[in-house]
C-alpha cells in the first residue's frame, strides 16, 4: 500500500475515493472536486473499489450507502479495518436515523441525504482535510 | 309542543353543529394551503435540482415523486371534504397524473409514447427516446433560442415501430438482405393508415408554420440514449409529394446497418423539416487555438459543390468573437464564381496573400450560434451549418461529440490556477450552474430585449421577470436581490444561462465593461478570463439535458410542474383539464377560496349561530365568530384591539373607522324612479334567502376573515387570507346593489372599480356585481389594500344616490383620495 498518511507533504493533494452505483454521480462529483484541489478516483461497484482500496491508502472515501453486492456499511467497516485513519462520508438517498446512526457508530465522519449541493459536500470535504492535515 | 327546556338544549345543539361545520371547512381550507405550500416547495426542489447545484440520484426521483403523489391526494380529499364532495372528479385527473409519473420512473415515455408524429414547437429535452437527440437539438435552437434553424415535425420511434411492424420488417429480415433488395421491400411496403393521415396532418400544419417550405430534408435520428452519430446521412430537397416514399428510404438506408440496430429494435425516429439551401456549409465546435490553451471555436467551411476543399478557421469563443487564425486553400476562384474568395498571391518574405471561403464577419455570426448553442447543450458539441443566399448563417444540424471530455479538458492545476486570481465577488445563490466569461453591462426591469450585447454578463437589482426577455442573449445573469426559487430562475434554467441571485452589492462591486468569468456553480466572480476555468465547463460536472437524469427529471416536471390552468375566470378552469400536479393544485386552491367565500352560506349561519358584537367607534353593527376560539370570553373591542385576533380584519377595521368617511357625504334629492326602484330591490332583498338580508358578521381566524356586510341596501363580502407567504395571500371582495336606479348603480361600482384597479385588484363587473380579488402580494400589501377595501366600504355606503352623472365618478374619486389622505395625515 503507499503513501502513508502520516507522512503526507502539506502541498501534496488529498487523495480521495468515490464510490456509487449510480454513474452520474461519480461522472459530476470527480471533475468538481479536481477542481478543488484533489486527486479523484471513481467506482461504480463496491468490488472494484475494494481491490482499490486494498492496494491504495485514501485520505477521504465518499460512498454511497445502497448498492448491489457490498453496501456502503459494509464497505465502510472494510475501509475502518485496513484504513482506520481514512475519513469516510455516507451518501444515501435513503436517509433514515437508524442508518445514520449505524454508520457513525461504524465510524463514519458524516451521513449526507441526496439530493445535496455541490458545494456543501466540497465544504464538507474541506473541514475533514483541516482535521487530516492538522493530524486531529 | 316543546318544553322550553327541550326548546334550549335544541338550539345550542343547533348552534354547535353550525360553528363546528364553519370549523371543519376552515380546518380543511388551512390544510390545502398548508399542503399546497409543501407541494410547491417540492416542486422548487425538483426545479432547482435542473439547475446543477444538487447531486442527485434515482432515489431523490422516486422519493419525491411518491411525497408529491401523496400531498396532491390529500388537497384534492380536503377539496371535497369542504365542498361536500362537488370535486370527485378531480380524483380520476390525479390518479391520471400518477400513471403518467409511475410510468415514466419505470422508463416509460408518458402518454406521448404512442405518439406517430409530433412537431417541432412540441418538442423539448425529455422527449429524446421518442424522438432522438438531433431533432430536439434542432427545435430548441429555432424555437427556445430563436436560432435560424429549420422547422419540422417527427415522425416517432413509435411511428417508425409501427411501420416496420406492420410489414414484418424485423432484425433478421433487414439484415438478412443487401441494401438494394432492402430498398425495394421497403419501398413496396405500406404504411399504416393512422401513420400516412399523422404524417398529412403535420404536413400540412408546417406548410401553415412555413408557406415557403415546398422543398423538404428528411433524416434518420438515433433514439437509443448515446447512440447518436452525428449527422445521419437523410434524403435532401424533396417535394411534399414525394414525402412518404422517401421517409421508406430513409429507413431502410438506415435499418441495413447493424449498428443501428439495439437488440432486437431499430432504436430510430425520422426528421422531416425544411430544406435549407445553402451554398456554403461546414462545421464548427469549441476547441482550442493551435499551439495554445486559449479557448476557442474552430470552423470549418466549404462550397458544397467542392465538399473537399475544406478550410478551418478558428475564433475566439466569447465576444466579439474575433478570427484568430485560419487555414486558407489555393483557390481558383474562376472555377467557384459564387465565392468571392481571392486566389492566394505570393508576397514578399514567403508570406501568401489571399481570403477564405468566407469572412471574418460571416464567422462572427456562425460563433455567436455556436455560443447560445453551447449554453443550450451545456456540453461539448458540434454544429453543422449553412450559408443561405442572405448570406446568413442557418443551423443543419447539432450534436453532441462526447458525453464527457474529462481530463483532457481539465487543466490538472486548475485549483492552483484558480488561487492565484483575484475574486470580484463571492456570494449569493446559484439559480443555474455554469461558467461563462464576458464584459459586465449593468440592466433593470425596463433594459430592451436588444438593449444587450450579445455575450454580456448582465448585473441587476433584482432578479424581476421582465428580465427574461434579455437571458437569451447574455452570457451569465447575477442579482444583488432573489432567489432560485422564483419565476426568472426557472426561466435561467430552461435557457440554461448561468445565473446567481443574491449577490449583495453586485452592482457597485462589478463595475461596466469590466471583464470577468463567472462561475455560477461556486457563486465566484473572477476578475479577467481564465481559460482553464472555461475549458472545465466540457469536464462532465455540470448536469446536461443529454443526460438521463435530466431527461427523466424533465420528463417528471413536465406533469408535475407545469401549469397550464392559470386564470380561474377562464371557461378552461376545470378538472378536465388539470393534466398535472401544479393545475390540480391551483385548481383545488382556487375552489377552496371559492368554497369559503360562500362560507356563511354553506354554514347557514345567519341569525343561528352565536357571534359577538364588535365594539367599534361607529354606527355600525358587526358580529364575529372566531373559529379559533373554542370558549370566547369577553366582548371583542376594536377600539381597545381586544378579542380581535384577526389580523385582516384589523386592517379592515382600520381603513372603515377612518373619522372622514363617516362625514356626510353630498346628498342630492332622491327621485322618483329611485324610490320605485329601490322599493323593487327592497321587496326582492327581503324576500331572497337569509344570507342577503343578514346581519353584519365576520368569521375569522388569526389569518383570516370573511365579511359579509349588508349597508342599506347593497351587499358585499371580504374574504381575505394574510400571511407572510405571498403565494397564499388573497383578498376577494364582491359589491352589489344599492338603492339608487341602474345607472348611479353602475357608476359607484365604477368608481369602486377604479380604485381596486389601482391597488392591483383583478376586477370583472356583471352588471350591479363588482368581483375582483387580489393575489401575489405581500403581507405588507395585503394589509395596505384591505385597509382601502375598510375605507371604500365607509366611503360609497349610500353613495349610489349621489352618483347624478357620469362626472361624478371623477368627483368622487377626487373626494375619496382627499379624505383618506386628509386621515392619513
Amino acid at each position: 500500500m503507499s503513501d502513508s498518511l502520516e507522512n503526507r507533504n502539506i502541498s501534496d493533494k488529498l487523495q480521495l475515493l468515490i464510490l456509487d452505483d449510480e454513474a452520474i454521480v461519480c461522472k459530476r462529483l470527480k471533475p468538481a472536486f479536481q477542481k478543488a484541489g484533489y486527486e479523484v478516483e471513481t467506482f461504480v461497484d463496491s468490488a472494484s473499489a475494494k481491490s482499490r482500496i486494498n492496494e491504495k491508502r485514501f485520505d477521504i472515501v465518499i460512498t454511497d450507502l445502497k448498492m448491489e453486492g457490498d453496501d456502503g456499511l459494509r464497505f465502510l467497516s472494510h475501509i475502518k479495518t485496513i484504513s482506520p485513519e481514512t475519513g469516510v462520508i455516507i451518501i444515501t438517498g435513503f436517509a433514515t436515523p437508524e442508518t445514520a446512526k449505524e454508520s457513525f457508530q461504524k465510524g463514519a465522519f458524516d451521513f449526507v441525504a441526496k439530493p445535496f449541493r455541490l458545494n456543501d459536500i466540497i465544504d464538507l470535504v474541506r473541514r475533514m482535510e483541516k482535521r487530516i492535515r492538522s493530524g486531529a | 309542543m316543546h318544553l322550553p327546556f327541550f326548546r334550549r338544549w335544541r338550539a345550542r345543539h343547533v348552534l354547535r353543529d353550525g360553528q363546528e361545520t364553519i370549523r371543519s371547512i376552515f380546518s380543511k381550507f388551512r390544510r390545502i394551503q398548508k399542503l399546497n405550500t409543501g407541494i410547491l416547495e417540492l416542486m422548487a426542489e425538483m426545479d432547482r435540482a435542473l439547475g446543477g447545484e444538487y447531486i442527485f440520484d434515482r432515489a431523490f426521483l422516486e422519493s419525491s415523486v411518491h411525497k408529491l403523489g401523496d400531498s396532491v391526494y390529500q388537497v384534492v380529499y380536503c377539496l371535497n371534504a369542504l365542498s361536500q364532495n362537488k370535486y370527485v372528479a378531480l380524483f380520476e385527473r390525479f390518479q391520471s397524473v400518477k400513471d403518467i409519473l409511475d410510468d415514466i420512473l419505470r422508463g416509460g415515455a408518458g402518454p406521448l409514447a404512442s405518439s406517430l408524429t409530433i412537431p417541432y414547437p412540441a418538442l423539448g429535452w425529455e422527449m429524446e427516446p421518442l424522438v432522438g437527440m438531433m431533432n430536439i437539438c434542432l427545435a430548441e435552437a429555432r424555437h427556445r433560442y430563436a436560432l435560424r434553424a429549420p422547422d419540422g415535425f417527427v415522425v416517432t420511434a413509435a411511428g417508425c415501430k409501427a411501420f416496420l411492424e406492420a410489414n414484418g420488417f424485423s432484425k433478421d429480415y433487414c439484415l438478412g438482405r443487401d441494401s438494394q433488395s432492402l430498398k425495394e421491400a421497403f419501398a413496396g411496403a405500406a404504411i399504416p393508415l393512422d401513420l400516412e393521415k399523422a404524417v398529412e396532418r403535420e404536413m400540412h400544419a408546417l406548410q401553415g408554420r412555413c408557406p415557403e417550405a415546398i422543398r423538404l430534408s428528411v433524416r434518420p435520428c438515433p433514439t437509443e440514449a448515446g447512440s447518436m452519430e452525428p449527422f445521419p446521412i437523410g434524403i435532401d430537397n424533396i417535394s411534399p409529394g414525394e414525402l412518404l416514399s422517401v421517409c421508406k428510404l430513409a429507413l431502410a438506408g438506415y435499418a441495413s446497418h447493424a449498428a443501428a440496430w439495439v437488440e432486437r429494435d431499430l432504436c430510430v425516429a425520422l426528421a422531416v423539416h425544411e430544406a435549407m439551401p445553402v451554398s456554403l456549409s461546414g462545421s464548427i465546435s469549441p476547441d482550442r487555438l493551435p499551439g495554445s490553451n486559449f479557448e476557442a471555436f474552430s470552423i470549418t467551411a466549404a462550397p458544397v459543390q467542392d465538399p473537399e476543399a475544406v478550410e478551418t478557421y478558428w475564433v475566439s469563443s466569447s465576444p466579439p468573437f474575433d478570427l484568430l487564425q485560419s487555414h486558407i486553400l489555393s483557390k481558383d476562384p474562376a472555377r467557384h464564381p459564387e465565392h468571392t474568395a481571392r486566389a492566394l498571391t505570393s508576397r514578399h518574405r514567403g508570406f501568401y496573400a489571399g481570403s477564405g471561403w468566407t469572412g471574418p464577419g460571416f464567422l462572427k455570426t456562425v460563433a455567436q450560434s455556436a455560443a447560445t448553442i453551447e449554453k443550450m447543450m451545456g456540453a461539448s458539441f458540434e454544429v453543422q451549418w449553412g450559408r443561405d443566399e442572405s448570406k446568413s448563417p442557418v443551423i443543419l444540424g447539432i450534436s453532441q461529440v462526447c458525453h464527457t471530455m474529462e481530463q483532457s479538458h481539465l487543466s490538472a492545476d486548475l485549483f492552483d490556477i484558480l488561487q492565484g486570481r483575484d475574486i470580484l465577488l463571492k456570494g449569493g445563490e446559484t439559480a443555474q450552474a455554469g461558467i461563462s466569461y464576458g464584459k459586465i453591462v449593468h440592466v433593470s426591469e425596463n433594459t430592451p430585449a436588444g438593449g444587450v450585447p450579445f455575450g454580456a454578463i448582465a448585473v441587476a437589482r433584482k432578479a424581476t421577470p421582465q428580465l427574461s426577455q434579455i437571458l437569451d442573449r447574455v452570457s451569465a445573469l447575477i442579482t444583488e436581490i432573489g432567489t432560485p426559487a422564483g419565476h426568472l430562475a426557472t426561466i435561467a434554467r430552461e435557457l440554461r444561462v448561468p445565473a446567481i441571485f443574491g449577490a449583495t452589492g453586485a452592482l457597485d462591486i462589478l463595475a461596466e465593461g469590466t471583464d470577468v468569468t463567472v462561475d455560477a456553480g461556486d457563486r465566484v466572480i473572477y476578475s479577467g478570463r481564465i481559460d482553464p476555468l472555461l475549458s472545465y465547463r466540457a469536464s462532465g460536472a455540470d448536469l446536461c439535458p443529454t443526460e438521463p437524469e435530466y431527461i427523466v427529471l424533465r420528463s417528471l416536471l413536465r406533469w408535475i410542474r407545469k401549469l397550464n390552468l392559470i386564470d380561474p375566470e377562464d371557461d378552461n378552469f376545470s378538472i378536465e383539464n388539470c393534466n398535472t400536479y401544479h393545475d390540480i393544485i391551483h385548481f383545488a386552491h382556487e375552489r377552496s377560496i371559492e368554497e369559503l367565500i360562500h362560507i356563511q352560506e354553506h354554514a347557514n349561519l345567519q341569525n343561528s349561530v352565536p357571534a359577538r358584537r364588535l365594539e367599534v367607534d361607529f354606527p355600525l353593527h358587526i358580529y364575529v365568530i372566531d373559529v379559533e376560539e373554542d370558549d370566547p370570553e369577553g366582548i371583542p373591542d376594536a377600539r381597545q384591539g381586544t378579542q380581535v385576533h384577526s389580523e385582516p380584519l384589523q386592517a379592515f377595521l382600520q381603513g372603515l373607522a377612518s373619522k372622514a368617511l363617516w362625514e356626510d357625504n353630498p346628498n342630492p334629492p332622491i327621485s322618483l324612479q329611485d324610490i320605485f326602484s329601490g322599493l323593487d330591490r327592497t321587496e326582492a332583498t327581503l324576500a331572497g334567502p337569509p344570507e342577503h338580508t343578514g346581519r353584519n358578521l365576520a368569521i375569522i381566524a388569526r389569518n383570516y376573515m370573511n365579511l359579509s356586510l349588508h349597508l342599506g341596501y347593497h351587499s358585499s363580502i371580504i374574504d381575505a387570507y394574510l400571511d407572510e407567504n405571498p403565494g397564499r395571500n388573497t383578498i376577494s371582495f364582491r359589491f352589489a346593489g344599492g338603492f339608487a336606479d341602474a345607472r348611479r348603480r353602475g357608476r359607484r361600482v365604477a368608481l369602486i372599480k377604479n380604485v381596486l384597479d389601482k391597488i392591483g385588484f383583478k376586477t370583472t363587473v356583471k352588471g350591479d356585481l363588482l368581483s375582483g380579488y387580489l393575489r401575489w402580494t405581500t403581507k405588507e400589501e395585503s394589509t395596505q389594500a384591505l385597509n382601502t377595501l375598510g375605507s371604500l366600504t365607509g366611503f360609497t355606503r349610500r353613495l349610489d344616490v349621489s352618483m347624478v352623472s357620469e362626472g361624478s365618478i371623477e368627483d368622487m374619486l377626487r373626494l375619496f383620495t382627499s379624505k383618506t389622505s386628509k386621515d392619513s395625515r
